[in-house]
C-alpha cells in the first residue's frame, strides 16, 4: 500500500530532514506513527499525501505517486492534519459540497457517526469549539470510505468520552482494504488501537513491529522497586512503581505499553534494532 | 470505473460550485460596492455631465469601466488563490479531490470569464439606470450608456483576457500580497526584457543606432536611421503585438499551471 524507498527531503535549505528513508506499509490496519517532536513524523504524513515532494528516491502510495496529486489518488486519501480548515458554513452544506468528491461517501454513515458525536448537521462549522471541529472533519474522513485514513494527533481536543467513541469507531471502521495511519504524542488513548507501531527518529524509521511481534520477544512488568539496570532491557518509573522490560521467557502476555516502549526505543534503539531483526534483514545485511 | 484524471467535467463543476458557495456572498458584496461606487462617481460628476457633449460621457464610461475591469480584476484574479495564504486552507485545497488542471481550469473560468463578464453586466445596468435616471430628473438630458458591443468596450475585455493571466499566475506563485508582487514582477520583467531587447537589437543591427551617437555641436540633430525607424515602427511593434495577443495569455496559463503542480504544502 505504501512504498518508500531511498527518500530524501530537506526543507529548501535546510539539513536533510530525511536521507535514505525506507518504509513499506501492507495495509489493513492502524499504524502507530510515534515520534519526538521535530522527528519527522508530519512531514514524513504530508510525504505520503503528495503534499510534499520527495528530493530524491521513490515514494509510492495506493500505487500513484502522491506528488501527482491525482483525482483517482487524492479520493481515495484522507488527510485529517491537526490544525483543521473550517470552511464558515454548516456542516450540512460542507457534507453538500465536498462530499461529491469521493464516490465512496457514505451520507448514512456520516450522520450516524455525527450523532455519536452528539452533533447536528445544521450547526455552523466555523462557531464550534475545536474538539466538536474535529468530530466533525473525522465523521467526513470516515464517510469517505477512503483506502487511506491520515490522522495527525486525532485525540487533540478531544474530551474523555469522545476519545473512547473514537476508539471504538475507529475499530469499527478499519477493515482489510482499509488502512489508517495515526501519528499521536497521545499513546495512552489509543494504545489499544494502534497495531502495527513505527517509531520515527531523527529522520529514520527505527522500529515498525506489530504488537504481536513486540509481544513475543518482551515482556513489560510493573515492579514496585527500582530493578537492578543489568537485569533488565529497560525501566523508568511509572506511577505506582517501575515499568520494565525484560527478555519475553514465556511467563503470560503483560499488556505493551506504548510510551514506555517508545522511551525504550529512543534509548536503546541499536539493542531494538538487533532484537527485532528477522532473518531477512540478517540475509540482506 | 476508470477515473479521468485530467479533465472531468464534473470534478469541475463540482470546483466551481465549491467555489460559489464559499464566496458568493463576497462576490455579492464586491459587485454591490462596485454598483454603489459607480453611482457614487456618476452623482459627483453629475452636474459636470449634464452640459457635457456624448463624447465626454462616453469617455466616463471607458474610464470607469476600464479601471473596474482591469484594476478590479487585478485585484480580483489576485486573490484566486488565497487558500495558499494558510498552512491549513492550503492543505485543504491540495488535498481536494480534482487534478491540478481542473482546480486551475476552474480558478480561469471565475476570474477569467465569469468576472469580466459580471462587470459588463452591471456596467450596463448601471449605466442604463443612469441614464433613466438622468431623464426623468434633468429635463431629458440623456446620459450615455456603456456601448455593450462597442469596440472601446470589447478591446478592454480583450486586454483583460490577456492581462488576467499573469496576476492568476502570480496569485499561484505568491501567497500573500499576490496583487503587489505580481506588478512588481511584472515591473522587474519589464526593465529586463527592455534591456534585453536593446542589447540584442545592440549586438545584431549596430547600424541601426548610428545616430544615436551625442552630436559634436548644439546644432547638429539627432539622426535616427530609417532602418531603425522602420524596425521600431513596424516590425518590433508587430512583434509586441503579436506577442500581446497571441502568445502572452497562453504562455502565463501554462506557467501557472505548472506552477500549481509543483506547489506544496
Amino acid at each position: 500500500m505504501i512504498q518508500l524507498k531511498d527518500l530524501s527531503f530537506s526543507y529548501s535549505k535546510g539539513a536533510m530532514l530525511f536521507e535514505g528513508l525506507e518504509l513499506s506499509i501492507p495495509g489493513g490496519n492502524i499504524y502507530g506513527l510515534l515520534g519526538k517532536n521535530g522527528a519527522g513524523k508530519t512531514t514524513l504524513l504530508s510525504l505520503i499525501s503528495g503534499l510534499l515532494f520527495p528530493k530524491s528516491g521513490s515514494c509510492e502510495v495506493l500505487g500513484h505517486i502522491p506528488r501527482k496529486r491525482q483525482p483517482s489518488f487524492l479520493s481515495d486519501l484522507y488527510f485529517i492534519p491537526e490544525e483543521l480548515h473550517i470552511p464558515a458554513m454548516r456542516i450540512s452544506t460542507f457534507v453538500a459540497t465536498y462530499s461529491p468528491f469521493y464516490p465512496k461517501f457514505d451520507r448514512a454513515q456520516f450522520s450516524k457517526l455525527l450523532s455519536e458525536f452528539k452533533l447536528s448537521e445544521e450547526l455552523k462549522m466555523n462557531k464550534l469549539s475545536y474538539g466538536q471541529k474535529k468530530k466533525v472533519i473525522l465523521s467526513f474522513g470516515l464517510a469517505t470510505n477512503c483506502k487511506l485514513l491520515i490522522l495527525d494527533e486525532p485525540t487533540n481536543g478531544l474530551d474523555i468520552p469522545s476519545k473512547t467513541q473514537l476508539r471504538k469507531i475507529l475499530a469499527g471502521a478499519i477493515s482489510e482494504d482499509r488502512t489508517f495511519i495515526i501519528s499521536t504524542h497521545q499513546v495512552r488513548d489509543l494504545a489499544n488501537l494502534m497495531d502495527p507501531i513505527i517509531i520515527i527518529n531523527q529522520g529514520k524509521i527505527i522500529f515498525q513491529e506489530s504488537i504481536e511481534s513486540i509481544n513475543n520477544k518482551l515482556q513489560f512488568q510493573l515492579a514496585f522497586r527500582e530493578p537492578n539496570a543489568s537485569e533488565v532491557i529497560y525501566s523508568e518509573r511509572v506511577p505506582g512503581g517501575f515499568m520494565t522490560i525484560n527478555p519475553q521467557n514465556g511467563e503470560g502476555e503483560e499488556e505493551v505499553d506504548l510510551e514506555v516502549l517508545f522511551n525504550a526505543v529512543i534509548e536503546k534503539t541499536d539493542y531494538f534494532t538487533d532484537l527485532f531483526k528477522t532473518d531477512y534483514d540478517y540475509a540482506n545485511e | 470505473m476508470q477515473t479521468n484524471n485530467l479533465l472531468d467535467l464534473r470534478r469541475l463543476g463540482l470546483l466551481l460550485k465549491e467555489e460559489m458557495s464559499l464566496q458568493y456572498l463576497r462576490y455579492l458584496l464586491g459587485l454591490g460596492v462596485v454598483f454603489g461606487g459607480l453611482f457614487m462617481i456618476w452623482w459627483i460628476n453629475a452636474a459636470g455631465i449634464f452640459s457635457t457633449e456624448k463624447q465626454q460621457l462616453e469617455e466616463f464610461h471607458y474610464i470607469w469601466f476600464a479601471v473596474i475591469l482591469l484594476c478590479g480584476g487585478a485585484f480580483f484574479s489576485s486573490l484566486a488563490f488565497v487558500h495558499f495564504g494558510a498552512k491549513t486552507s492550503r492543505l485543504f485545497y491540495l488535498n481536494l479531490p480534482a487534478s491540478n488542471f481542473e482546480k486551475y481550469t476552474a480558478k480561469w473560468l471565475i476570474t477569467g470569464l465569469i468576472y469580466p463578464l459580471a462587470i459588463w453586466v452591471v456596467y450596463l445596468i448601471f449605466s442604463w439606470l443612469a441614464n433613466k435616471v438622468n431623464i426623468q430628473y434633468t429635463e431629458g438630458t440623456p446620459f450615455a450608456q456603456l456601448p455593450a458591443f462597442g469596440e472601446t468596450t470589447w478591446l478592454f475585455m480583450r486586454i483583460y483576457f490577456v492581462s488576467q493571466t499573469i496576476f492568476l499566475a502570480g496569485a499561484v506563485f505568491f501567497h500573500r500580497y499576490a496583487i503587489f508582487k505580481t506588478a512588481f514582477s511584472l515591473m522587474l520583467v519589464q526593465i529586463f526584457l527592455m534591456l534585453f531587447v536593446y542589447l540584442c537589437a545592440r549586438i545584431i543591427f549596430p547600424e541601426m543606432f548610428e545616430g544615436w551617437t551625442a552630436p559634436a555641436s548644439p546644432n547638429q540633430v539627432y539622426q535616427i536611421t530609417d532602418t531603425f525607424k522602420d524596425f521600431v515602427n513596424n516590425r518590433l511593434e508587430q512583434v509586441l503585438e503579436y506577442v500581446f495577443w497571441l502568445a502572452l495569455a497562453p504562455i502565463m496559463l501554462v506557467i501557472g499551471f505548472f506552477k500549481l503542480t509543483e506547489k506544496e504544502v
